[in-house]
């Protein structure tokens, strides 16, 4: 018994120091982890909002982007996430590009911006949180 | 007392670790900047350019890219010849020629030393 206390004792010191540091490098390892998934959501999040803004602007009319957006949104984000998104038309008040987003239609030439937002959970509390990503198009329609 | 002075020199260390286990971490998210950024600018790049090859004259398309560009994050843009000969003029605007668009964006990431730098894409498209 006397030999196994013996034994022990002399890591102790090592023991203690692991038991203290351990919660920082736990909380380290969790946000570096945290990082890439980060980086992993924020680049599929890039291309999706990419892929489908692209997706609308080709459609021959608004309400037909618009149901293309909830489709496309509804097939890679589902109910699995929580998201939510903002599709608008942006007026170029400075150029021609005004004359045709006045009318309020759906022409080529119009400029839209397609903002889609989703909860990204990680391994750290500290990360998760909302994400973002936009871009904006502009329409191709020939109309 | 006597349990704290057995773990100090390890704890100690830790200590002294810990300012390079940050500057790692920075690193990372540095890495992690640059390459989101850069995604994002060579998607802008792509939706710039068609605005521009799908408008009818060299103004209208001018004036498309730019706009595009400056909504999405600002960048500068410049249009090329195909061939490399030069900066675009509006005598080159005809359908079924080529332009290359190149879009540069300073990225100021959180670790500048050695990627605060100006970064940039570029995309070749036929005028349609």
């Amino acid at each position: 018994m006397e030999r196994l206390k013996k034994f022990f004792s002399r890591g102790g010191g090592s023991l203690y120091s692991a038991t203290i540091t351990l919660p920082f490098l736990t909380f380290i390892l969790s946000y570096i982890v945290s990082l890439v998934q980060v980086a992993i959501s924020l680049e599929n999040l890039n291309y999706s909002v990419y892929s489908i803004c692209r997706e609308a602007v080709v459609c021959q009319s608004r309400s037909e982007a618009e149901d293309v957006i909830a489709e496309k949104m509804d097939e890679q984000y589902g109910s699995s996430f929580d998201y939510f998104y903002v599709f608008e038309e942006i007026i170029n008040e400075d150029g021609f590009a005004i004359e045709h987003t006045d009318d309020g239609k759906w022409n080529k030439g119009d400029f839209v911006k397609l903002e889609i937002t989703v909860f990204v959970s990680t391994a750290s509390p500290f990360n998760s949180e909302y994400k973002s990503a936009s871009i904006v198009m502009m329409v191709e329609n020939p109309a | 007392m006597e349990f704290f002075k057995k773990g100090s020199g390890e704890l100690v260390a830790f200590v002294l670790v810990l300012p390079i286990l940050c500057l790692i971490i920075m690193f990372m998210a540095t890495l992690i900047q640059v390459t989101i950024a850069r995604q994002k600018l060579e998607y802008a790049t792509y939706s710039i350019c068609r605005a521009a090859v799908i408008s009818d004259d060299y103004p209208t398309a001018m004036e498309n890219a730019k706009f595009v560009a400056e909504e999405n994050n600002g960048f500068n843009i410049t249009f090329y010849k195909y061939d490399g000969s030069g900066v675009l003029g509006s005598s080159d605007w005809e359908k079924g020629n080529y332009v290359a668009l190149k879009a540069t964006e300073k990225i100021e990431p959180l670790f500048p030393i050695f990627f605060s730098d100006t970064y940039y894409s570029i995309v070749v498209m036929m005028i349609e």
